[in-house]
């Protein structure tokens, strides 16, 4: 119960922030995503891959994007941090930004891939700036929800 | 090492079975448009809601500031709007009896059509639905019938289409969004152009306008009603710039929407003209 409290109230605050930062465009960090590899890092039990997936059709319907982009992708780029949070866990946190940046990279790669296979030209390679404000934010996120998260202790 | 495995081997299934899903999904939203039902589900339940929420201190600050906005601007505001109230009654007294006598022809040419110019001025909740379409939400959705593909206009000029209805909510692409192109019509020569938006401002081109092209700066373009995608003669906007080079292939024609686009606040839909039912361009 707990758990999905925590899921649920974290994806309102990163949809809401998404929702705020709309205005900056492509340079609007991706605040959905990084707040799931936060949890993914800290917490790995806390999220399945269906939930994230879920969480990415609610992105989609966010951004305007065709439903199951971003689910797909979420889902791509989770699995990829689930097999591997042990060692990025250890990590520094400028480490761990650059992780962000290429992982997200290849996120947003991937739907440029899918956008251009299907001729719908909504997004250009000016996602990358995404990428990369997104991994300079990630400080800010790692230390403010690592924050809440000793606070109310769950792990 | 056998429960580590088979923990392994159950997420890889979920990951394959989540990838095609997202395939299907993409699939049908894309090609044949068959999750509307549930884009419009999620958005009303969901993602609604949240909008509002994170509305909440933008209108509060907004309504603050226009609050104690200067005394003198106000003042200033009333008596230019008091003269214009009287050029408009005068004019409007002028068009009682243009309409009159209308009425009175057409009733002489028994052209009885019902011409019931039924409108709905509908309030933008959100200027910036998407980071990287021009698209706002407006607060009406199928509840009061609104369908895709509705023109929608201003009190100057056309401003967009609907894109995406929901039960509470739809969204309309702006004319001068990327992807978005409109036939249009040259007021003066009745030239036939196609008016899009462009990627680096506000301003809308003509992208393939011929060098010989005979518009001029100062044109007047309005809906030409081809495609039947939008009510034929609605003004669009104004040419402003022209660059006639004949080492390129095509002139660069920028036009000045009538409209203020950037900040829309309140829009018209217009009910009597309904677009062709169309395959998704």
């Amino acid at each position: 119960m707990n758990n999905i409290i925590i899921i649920f109230l974290s994806t309102l605050i990163s949809i809401v922030l998404t929702i705020s930062t709309f205005p900056l465009g492509n340079f609007s960090p991706d605040w959905i995503y990084l707040f799931i590899i936060y949890w993914i890092l800290a917490a790995p039990g806390l999220y399945s891959l269906l939930a994230i997936w879920l969480i990415g059709l609610l992105a989609d319907v966010t951004l305007g994007a065709v439903l199951g982009l971003n689910g797909l992708v979420y889902v791509i780029i989770s699995f990829i941090i689930l097999r591997s949070y042990k060692s990025l866990r250890y990590f520094t946190i400028l480490q761990q930004s650059i992780i962000v940046f290429l992982l997200l990279a290849i996120k947003a790669t991937i739907i440029i891939w899918i956008d251009s296979l299907l001729n719908m030209d909504a997004y250009t390679f000016a996602l990358y700036w995404s990428c990369f404000i997104s991994a300079l934010s990630w400080p800010i996120i790692f230390y403010s929800l690592r924050y809440i998260r000793r606070k109310y202790n769950i792990s | 090492m056998e429960r580590i495995y088979k923990k392994s081997t159950k997420e890889f299934y979920t990951l394959i079975i989540l990838i095609l899903l997202s395939i299907t999904t993409i699939i049908l939203d894309h090609k044949y448009e068959r999750v509307t039902y549930v884009r419009s589900l999620i958005n009303d339940l969901v993602v609604y809601p949240i909008h509002n929420i994170s509305m909440l201190p933008e209108s509060f600050f907004g309504n603050f500031v226009t609050e104690y906005q200067d005394v003198e601007i106000l003042e200033n505001e009333i008596s230019e709007l008091k003269k214009e109230n009287l050029s408009l009654k005068i004019k409007l007294q002028e068009l009682a009896q243009l309409k009159e006598e209308n009425n009175r022809l057409r009733d002489i040419q028994k052209k009885s059509e019902n011409i019931a110019k039924k409108q709905t001025i509908v309030k933008v909740i959100s200027n910036t639905a998407s980071p990287n379409k021009k698209i706002v939400v407006i607060d009406k959705g199928t509840n009061q019938g609104i369908y895709i593909g509705q023109n929608v206009i201003g009190i100057n000029g056309l401003i967009g289409q609907v894109v995406e209805t929901n039960f509470m909510s739809s969204k309309v692409i702006l004319i001068n969004d990327i992807n978005h192109n409109v036939p249009g019509e040259v007021n003066r020569t009745g030239e036939k152009v196609i008016i899009s938006g462009s990627r680096d401002n506000d301003q809308l081109t003509i992208n393939y306008a011929p060098v010989d092209t005979t518009i001029e700066e100062g044109d007047v373009i309005s809906t030409s009603g081809i495609a039947e995608r939008f009510k034929p003669k609605i003004p669009i906007g104004k040419v402003t710039l022209i660059e006639k080079d004949s080492e390129k292939r095509f002139s660069k024609i920028e036009i000045e929407a009538f409209e203020n686009l950037n900040n829309l606040s309140e829009l018209i839909l217009i009910w009597d003209y309904k677009p062709v039912e169309s395959k998704k361009e």
